[in-house]
This record gives C-alpha cells, structure tokens and sequence, in this order.
C-alpha cells in the first residue's frame, strides 16, 4: 500500500531542499570567507 | 668524565625510575611533585576498572540470561526515569571528585614561584641545550652545554648496523637511545625552575620520573619545575615529533647531593675559562637564600 | 511491505545502467554511489593499513631493520591521513549513503548530481596524496597533524593541503546532501524524532562537518601560505605563533573525532535493538547524548594541547569540559546495555561485533577519561597511551561498528546471505588480535615509550613484540572479511529475506532484497509499529 502520488508534497520538498542547502550553502561560504578573513587580518 | 659519574650515580642511584622490561604501570617518580599524576593515574584507573566491571558485568548477565536460545521473550519496556537519572548522576558524582584531585595537582605544578635555581633547556632537531641561568639567587656564567644521543647508541641505531642495541650498556643498566654524552647534572632537594623554549620546531622535554613533560616551541618560553628527592640518573626523551632523528634525542638528568653538585659547577665554570669565585658552597648558599630554602641534610 | 505495490509498477522500468562506465562513474543513484564509497573505503583501508604493517614490522624489535627514521615518519603520517580521511569517513559516507533515504522512504538523495561529484573528488584527492610517497621529497613526515614549524620542512606540504580541500570540499558537499535529504526528503509520517537513530547520528554528525571541514581548510592554507608566500602566521621569526595552529587545527581536529564516531554510535543503536528483538532504551535520551557529545566537542579541543604550557585557567577549563563528555557517552553505553537487558538476544556476527564495540570502545573511553586528568596527561601525552586510547575508539570503535553494519546491511544491499561461519571467524580473530596489538601499548606508553619513534629502548622490547605479533594477525584477519565480502556478493547462493533478521526494524527492510535500484519512488504509509522507533514516548 502506498500513499497517492502528491504533487503537493512533492513540490514542497524540492523547495525545502533548496532553502536548506541554499542556507547550507550561505553557512559554509560564510565560514570559508571568516577563515580567510582571519587569515588577512593576522598577516 | 661525564659517563664515569653517570655511572656513579646510576649504581648510587636507589630509585627504580627508568624503564623496564615488562612495566605495567607508570612509576611514582622522584621528585615531590612527581606522585601527583601517578596517584591520579592509578584513581582513576581503578575507579575505571570498577565501573568496567559493573557495566560489562551486567552486560555479560544479560547476553547469558536473555538469549533466545534459552527461551527468553523480549520485554517491551524501553525507558526508566529513575534508572537514567541515578546513571546521569553517578557519574557526575565521580567526576566532581577526580576534578577536585587533579586541580589541587595541576595548581602545585604551575607555580613556579621560589626556585633556588634556574635552568634553561632549548631543543634542537636533535639534540638538546642546556644552559644553567642562576643557582641559590646567583647568576651562573657561561655554563652550557649540548647533550646528545650517545656514541654507543648512534652507531648502533644505524639501519642495518649488525650491532645488538642489547650491548649498549652503562654498568648493567641497558641504555640504548636514552643515554646521552653529556647529561643534564642539577641538585637534589633544589626547586629547580626549568624554562623551555624551542629553536627550529616544536619538541617536547620528558623525563617520566619528574612526573611531567612541556613542549619546547621556537618563540615561546615556557616555565616548569621540579625539585628532586633522591640522587640518581633519570632518563627521558623528545616526546613531540621533531623530524628524522625523533626518537633519538634522549634525555638524561643526574641528581646529585648538593656538595657534589657545587663540585660539578665549580669544576664546570673553571673549564668555562671563567675564573668566578668558586659558587656558592652549601652554608654560603643556604645562608643567603635562607628564607626559601631548605637545610641540606 | 508497504512497498511491495510499488515494486512491480515502477522500478523494474528503469534499472541500473548496462554500461559499465555509465553506471558506476556517471551515477546519481545513492545505491551506487554509496557502493563506491565503500569499496574505496575498503582499498584505503587496506593501503593504511600496509602502512601500519610494515610501522609495526620496524617495531617489532630494537634497532632499525627495514626503513630509515624519516620514512618511517612518512609511513605514521600518512597512516593516519589516509585511514582518518581515507577509510572511516568514506566508509560513514558511504553507509548514508546506501541507508539514509531507505530509513526515512526517500527515493534518493537530496541532491544526487552533487552525490556523485562528491564522491568523484576522493580518488583524485588521494591520489595526489598517496603520489607523494615517491616524489624525491618523500610524502609529508610530520604527523598527520601537521603541526608547524616541522610541516613546513616538507616538500611536498602542497600536495597533502590541496589534497585536503579537495577532501574537505567533497565531505562539505556529503554533508549539505545529508542535512538535505534528511530534512526535506522523509516519508509523510517519518517525523525526526521517529527517525533510526543511524539517521540522527549523521545529522548531527553533518553539522559537525559542515561547522569544521572550513576551519582545517584556513589552517592548512595558512601552513601553505607560510611556506611559499612569505607569510609568518606561525612562523616565531615573523611574529607568528606555532601554538595558534593547533588551537585552530584542534578546534577542527577535536569535532572530527566525534565525527568518525557519532555515526558508528548510530550503527550500534540499531544493531543492538535488532538482535535483543526489543527497542532502543532511551531514544530519546540517545538523541539528546549525541547532540550534547557533538556540542561539548567544540569546548574541549585543547585537550590535545594540555603540554604546550597554556595558562592554569585554560588547563583546567578544558580539563573540566572534557571530563563532562563521559556523562552523555556513559547514558550511551548504559542505554544500550539497558537494551539487552530483558530481551530475547541472538548473536549473529553484527552483534557480535557491536557487543565487542560496546566492551572496547568504552574501554577507549575510560582511558580517554584518564587523559583528561591534565597532571596525568602530563605523562600521558605523545605517548603509546595515546596511541591505545585513539585506536580503541577507531579500531575497535568506529570500525568495529562499520564492519557491523557491513554485516548487518550486507545481505540488503547483495541480496544473498554472508557465510555466518566465516563472519564469526573473521570476528573472533578481529577481536582477539586487535587487543593483542592495541592493549600492550598501554603498557608501553605508562613505562614511559613516546608515540613516533621508529627505535626503542630494549625495555620497551617485549610488549613491542607482543603487540606487533597481534598486528600482523589483525592485519591478516581482514583478510576473511575481504573473503566474506566477496563471497556474498558474488557467490553466495543463500538468498537474503526482505526482512534479513528476525527481529529488524524499520523501512529499509520493508524493500526486497537486495534493495532494487530504485526504491520508493512513491513515498511509503508509515506505520508506527514497523520502525525501530516508531512508538517513542520517552
């Protein structure tokens, strides 16, 4: 037994996977950037 | 003249400090301070090995009692609020009071305030310096020395070298790469302030029997004590990678009385070229630090 | 169950690739990709693993016979790089791979384009690491830790950092694609706190990477920068300080434990319950000690550091912090002996293995409580003490578990059931030799024997023999697993149940076995009383 196919559903997981790893992505650039920044501040 | 006293000291020596063949455990050490980590070691060991025992013990009952293959049905229960309170506490308990023991040890240690003397160590890829700095509040001039692997040693840790590293000896203790062709001499019953720096990379000054090891970093000076009970000879070695020769940068500290040690400094400084005052002999000495020192015996 | 409807409509349409090349290196399917990473995680294990053999050959008695101390420093450094990045992580990654989206009813992951790069990364990074053992250099020798200024010295520092980025890139990339999948991709009805716990571990777990792979990255580019640039970040000459690199590298180095052992705490939460046929004491309590472990992980990393001489404040700070770790880590072990208590317990090789993970990773435990003990660290530290402690968590901790969940999920993802005789040979040999080789190291390192020395004293003698001999045949001992694996794959002819163990758990069993190309392309009804945890209420 499976449930209905849900257009619904489906369409709000794609945009959950994108607003996660859009956040994900935001976090690990942000922490990259502060990486470097201490990098150039400390030269 | 070095090995002939390191010899003396070694057959002198009454501490079974050095390593040896089969050895459980750590050793006591020493120096006054060096049962500190060795008490904990075996608290906390023992604590370890009693809650071992009641953790895998009731494992072992279970696995035994609860197989299928003796007929037991599973039981639905999966959670006990009593039970995980008293094993979130216990445990809290019991490091409370392993905190509370190895803060009083660790606060001893980083005082380094009323040394009687004063010795600079430097690390080197690979071999280690010595510099005495002062001695009963005088400053010592140009007393310093390197101290390396012995020559015994050396050639016999070559690869390939067909020698037998059970050959190298002093007297019948079995020396090989913790001996040294010039050793580190100080006093006993001294509190001696060791100050530790690097000069190419990071290596790390260990000598088991004084119950602690700091690492020696280039630009960094970092300051430890000791204060030795027993004369003897005391080995240790590099305890951070340093490169190739790593593990062939012994350490070897001899203890003398504090008679022999103003003999050894004195003989040190004349050899020096520098014709100062023979250093203070032991009454001079204790007299003119007499508020921080105590009575030779 | 709930799946089988499906099978038959969807999936047999569109099964895997004919084509070699297609199917394995072109894949976006988490089945497939997480089959590469085990086998990669297998072939770094075995190439660490030489490494270890022929370090415990050099040791096996005083004098050197085999190689020249600067190799042997080359063979412990890259020991440790290429089994820490190398074996257990891939290994953890391939695991969720493979499992994660069956667990939760998802159809693949999040993000399967990005699966497949991540992998795709690996080889070239370790290739680029491993080609440094024969540059005229030789490979990086000065730890696995690569603590400046000695880092600095090598030759071929740029190789192993860009070979770093490139790992870290392809873990942070694993990690966005699980946060992602978990998150988003479950089944209606798979609310978090019904998930396995496998699945929360390499949530949290994914955090942790996401939080740390960025902070190794700015160290080692700062250990690159110092060397060819011109910079003088922990250079003392320049106003550098050699200790901020290991402040920084620990603040890394410290969460990355727990990163290789978070997943394996999840492999054993689910093992346990399958074979005691009762669920997980605690689940909620499980969960909550893995967040708590993976918080306290980022307080703690100068516990590594207690002898570079910090000041008394920091000691002790840290000493305390670290100390509290073994609070959630005891409710762990306790909760999953609490779980065999009462129930109806079989021993099939998973469990065996996850029992002797229980034993011997809490065993690694009590002595990583001795090590916080900062005056007894102070003997402790770079010693074979050190050694023992971190090999009982990664040996018999983390790969313990993973060679559990090779055995437990093996006959899901092959389709025919392993040799249980051969699983128990490969076990008792396993958890004999490896205490051969790790216990009497703790000996070595209390009578006083520093850690990375090619050359001992003859005190030292006896135990190095013995523990070299236990070496040997561990390292032999993985052979009857290389053995087994191969056998079920590709000749067992003993067919797996869907449902593989009697007492399993949960929707990855709810798929035929083996598990077909593409599952749950339709999300399945969950019913409570099917998952492992299902029916929490505390």
């Amino acid at each position: 037994m499976t449930q209905p196919v849900d257009d619904i559903h489906a369409a709000d997981q794609r945009r959950g996977v994108r607003r996660t790893v859009k956040i994900l992505v935001a976090v690990v650039i942000g922490f990259y950037l502060l990486a470097f920044l201490q990098i150039l501040l400390m030269k | 003249m070095a090995t002939a006293g390191l010899a003396l000291a070694t057959f002198g020596g009454a501490v079974q400090a050095n390593p040896h063949p089969w050895q459980l455990n750590m050793e006591r050490g020493a120096s006054t301070w060096s049962h500190v980590p060795y008490d904990l070691n075996n608290i906390s060991l023992w604590v370890c090995v009693v809650i071992g025992v009641l953790v895998f013990g009731a494992m072992f009952v279970a696995m035994f009692r609860f197989r299928k293959s003796r007929g037991a049905v599973a039981e639905k229960w999966a959670h006990n609020t009593v039970l995980e309170v008293v094993w979130t506490t216990i445990p809290v308990l019991i490091l409370i009071t392993l905190a509370y023991l190895a803060t009083g040890g660790l606060t001893s240690w980083a005082d380094t305030t009323g040394s009687q003397m004063t010795v600079k160590v430097t690390g080197y890829q690979w071999k280690w310096r010595y510099d005495y700095v002062s001695y009963m509040g005088k400053p010592i001039d140009k007393v310093g020395f390197m101290s390396r692997l012995d020559k015994q040693s050396d050639d016999t840790r070559q690869l390939d070298s067909g020698m037998d590293p059970y050959a190298v000896k002093v007297g019948d203790e079995q020396t090989y790469l913790l001996n040294v062709d010039k050793p580190l001499v100080v006093p006993v019953d001294t509190k001696i302030r060791f100050i530790i720096t690097g000069g190419d990379v990071i290596h790390s000054w260990w000598v088991p029997a004084l119950g602690w090891k700091l690492d020696a970093i280039p630009g960094i000076v970092n300051a430890a004590w000791t204060n030795i009970k027993e004369p003897g000879t005391y080995r240790g070695q590099c305890a951070e990678l340093c490169g190739q020769d790593h593990g062939f940068m012994p350490i070897v500290v001899v203890a003398k009385s504090k008679a022999d040690f103003a003999k050894w400094l004195a003989e040190q400084e004349a050899a020096s070229g520098k014709s100062l005052p023979p250093p203070a002999p032991i009454d001079a000495g204790t007299a003119a630090t007499a508020a921080a020192t105590t009575p030779p015996g | 169950m709930s799946y089988a409807a499906t099978h038959d409509q969807h999936d047999d349409h569109h099964g895997a690739p004919k084509s070699f090349f297609q199917r394995w290196c072109m894949s976006t399917n988490h089945k497939d990709i997480g089959t590469l990473y085990l086998i990669f995680a297998l072939t770094m294990f075995f190439i660490g693993g030489s490494f270890a053999m022929t370090i415990r050959a050099e040791l096996f008695k005083p004098g050197l016979q085999l190689v020249q101390p600067y190799f042997f420093n080359e063979l412990t450094t890259m020991h440790g790089l290429i089994m820490i990045f190398g074996a257990i992580m891939p290994a953890f990654v391939g695991l969720g791979n493979w499992m994660i989206p069956l667990m939760v009813g998802a159809p693949d992951m999040a993000l399967p384009r990005m699966n497949n790069l991540s992998f795709w990364i690996l080889p070239f990074a370790f290739l680029l690491m491993l080609s440094t053992l024969f540059s005229p250099g030789g490979a990086p020798a000065g730890g696995w830790t690569m603590y400046p200024p000695l880092s600095l010295q090598s030759d071929s520092l740029a190789y192993v950092v860009f070979a770093i980025h490139l790992m870290g890139i392809s873990s942070i990339m694993g990690a966005i694609n699980i946060i992602a999948t978990i998150l988003n991709m479950r089944a209606p009805g798979m609310d978090l706190l019904k998930m396995p716990v496998f699945v929360w571990s390499w949530l949290i777990t994914a955090f942790l990477l996401i939080a740390v792979m960025p902070v190794l990255a700015g160290a080692v580019t700062m250990l690159l920068t110092d060397k060819y640039f011109g910079t003088s970040f922990f250079n003392p000459g320049g106003g550098g300080d050699p200790v901020l690199y290991q402040h920084v590298f620990w603040f890394f180095g410290h969460p990355e434990v727990y990163i290789m052992i978070l997943p394996a705490f999840g492999i054993i939460s689910e093992i346990v319950p399958t074979f005691a046929r009762k669920p997980i004491f605690g689940y909620k309590a499980m969960v909550f000690a893995l967040a708590c472990i993976a918080f306290l992980s980022f307080i703690v990393w100068a516990h590594h550091m207690f002898a570079v001489g910090l000041p008394l404040g920091a000691d002790l700070f840290f000493m305390y912090a670290t100390m509290l770790i073994a609070v959630p880590t005891g409710v762990k072990v306790f909760n999953w002996v609490a779980t065999m208590w009462g129930g109806s317990m079989t021993f099939e090789t998973p469990m065996l293995f996850a029992i002797a993970f229980i034993i011997l990773f809490t065993i690694g435990g009590f002595s990583g409580l001795m090590l916080a003990l900062v005056p007894a660290d102070f003997q402790y530290q770079d010693t074979y003490f050190v050694v023992a402690h971190f090999h009982y968590v990664l040996v018999t901790g983390a790969l313990f578990a993973i060679i559990a969940a090779a055995y437990y999920w093996l006959p899901k993802w092959a389709g025919n059931m392993y040799s249980e005789f051969w699983g128990k040979v490969h076990f008792w040999c396993s958890v004999v030799f490896v205490n051969v080789l790790f216990f009497p190291q703790h000996f070595l390192g209390l009578a006083g024997m520093p850690r990375r020395i090619p050359d001992y004293n003859v005190a030292f003698a006896n135990f190095n023999m013995v523990s070299s001999i236990g070496g040997f045949l561990f390292g032999a001992s993985q052979l009857i697993f290389l053995g087994v694996v191969i056998h079920c794959v590709f000749f067992s002819r003993k067919k797996a149940t869907d449902r593989v163990w009697e007492g399993a758990k949960g929707l990855e069993w709810t798929v035929p076995s083996p598990a077909p190309h593409h599952t749950f392309s339709v999300p399945p009804v969950i019913h409570d009383e099917e998952l492992a945890h299902g029916n929490v209420h505390a």
